[in-house]
């Protein structure tokens, strides 16, 4: 599997040279192809098997390299317009949205079936983003629940962490490592879990929410969590989220509550929020993922960014699904940049701790918020 | 002659500028770092594997 990672201060740069990059492997590309179609014309009368063999082969070498100029010219369409523009030109005959605005419903079918839809997605949210209107918000009220609490040892990799973001009714875990003043926090955050029920804090109304008001019911189950853990200002907290968990770090970090030191998302559409500033983040996105290309292209200063292919080639939201991006973050983790290497040294707790796990709904207007 | 294969050009040689093209990949610059290694590592055995062909061919003279 190929993985591309894009450091957000470099974008035009790197989605330049990848570009680059895919025009020598089209070249070679082309070769193969003539190479192969010399051996078919040549040898098509014969039978020997060395001819077969060596024209499977070259097929073979071709299949491979159209493969990963296909992972690269993905990576540069999803990262900057510009480049969008070009490859989609040079694709003409498999895309079409570089035609014009597409209706967005003829976007979501190209996105259904290709990774170019979801470049396509994402050319077209970045026209739509900046229209998204910025609204006073009002706080939510939230029962945020204790569910369990277990002994646990700090994570030492990108996947240990996206691996133990919770599923289910708990949607926050916090991991306490040490006491007091020098406890350290590790904070896990749930994606959305209903796109039709207002009752769950996690639910679409968040997301919604978050974009326009900055403020939502799952932000404040988090905030309401974290103070039950007894999280105080000074205590280093990293934060790791799934789609809108990952939108849930960033509001957690642009607020001066809480000294969040560390973000690392999988599958957010970060573009919704504005980004922390002097807060080492890393994020995946799967080049078929649609809720990261919802946020549109991406904007620099954001961090590092690892983009590659869903792992066993689900599209849409199979390419969403936090256990894929699991096994993503294994590739980062055994072939890690300096950057990621530095931040997780820096990211790394000590000693035996304790996990706690959260549940949250949302309270009618005319109830009193609890805690239980 | 660099991108024009006729049907006059060697199998062996369009198939060794293939991978020259291949290593003029690695070449760039773009993203750093091991899983750039490991990506460069890739496309430096598809061209030893294409160079493999090349020369198998050159010696089968052209094959039958």
């Amino acid at each position: 599997m190929t993985v591309v990672v894009v450091g957000r201060n470099t974008l035009s740069y790197t989605t330049e040279c990848l570009s680059a990059m895919a025009a020598e492997l089209r070249v070679a590309l082309r070769a193969v192809n003539a190479a192969a179609q010399q051996c078919s014309a040549r040898y098509s009368a014969h039978t020997y098997t060395s001819a077969v063999m060596l024209s499977g082969r070259i097929n073979v070498a071709a299949d491979r390299i159209a493969g990963m100029i296909s992972v690269l010219d993905n990576v540069a369409m999803s990262m900057n317009s510009r480049e969008f523009d070009r490859v989609a030109e040079l694709r003409s005959g498999t895309v079409s949205l570089a035609a014009g605005w597409p209706t967005i419903a003829s976007t979501l079918w190209q996105a259904s079936t290709s990774r170019e839809g979801i470049a396509g997605l994402r050319h077209v949210s970045t026209g739509i983003v900046p229209l998204i209107p910025q609204l006073p918000g009002s706080p939510s009220s939230v029962t945020v629940r204790e569910t369990s609490r277990t002994d646990v040892t700090p994570p030492r990799t990108i996947a240990e962490r996206i691996a133990r973001i919770p599923g289910g009714e708990e949607r926050i875990r916090i991991e306490q490592y040490g006491s007091g003043p020098i406890a350290q926090y590790e904070v896990y955050i749930a994606g959305t879990d209903s796109l039709i029920d207002s009752a769950r804090p996690f639910g679409m109304e968040s997301n919604i929410a978050l974009a326009t008001t900055h403020q939502s019911a799952s932000l404040t189950a988090v905030t309401e969590a974290l103070h039950r853990a007894g999280v105080g200002p000074d205590n280093p907290v990293v934060v790791t989220g799934h789609s809108q968990g990952g939108l849930l770090a960033v509001a957690l970090a642009n607020t001066d509550e809480w000294n969040v030191t560390g973000i690392v998302t999988a599958g957010t559409p970060l573009e919704l929020l504005p980004a922390p500033q002097g807060i080492p983040m890393i994020h995946l996105e799967h080049l078929e993922d649609p809720v990261v290309a919802l946020a549109g292209h991406p904007e620099g200063g954001r961090g590092e960014t690892w983009l590659a292919p869903s792992p066993t080639g689900e599209r849409m939201m199979g390419a969403h699904a936090a256990v894929g991006y699991v096994d993503t973050a294994k590739q980062v983790d055994s072939h890690p940049s300096d950057f990621v290497e530095r931040v997780l040294r820096r990211w790394q707790g000590y000693g035996r701790g304790t996990a706690t796990l959260y549940s949250a709904v949302t309270v009618p207007n005319n109830a009193q918020p609890t805690s239980g | 002659m660099l991108n024009d294969w006729g049907a006059e050009a060697s199998l062996d040689s369009v198939l060794l500028e293939a991978a020259t093209f291949l290593r003029r990949a690695v070449q760039q610059e773009g993203w750093g770092g091991p899983s750039r290694d490991v990506c460069d590592a890739q496309l430096e055995s598809w061209a030893q594997e294409l160079c493999v062909l090349a020369a198998a061919t050159a010696a089968a003279g052209q094959l039958p």
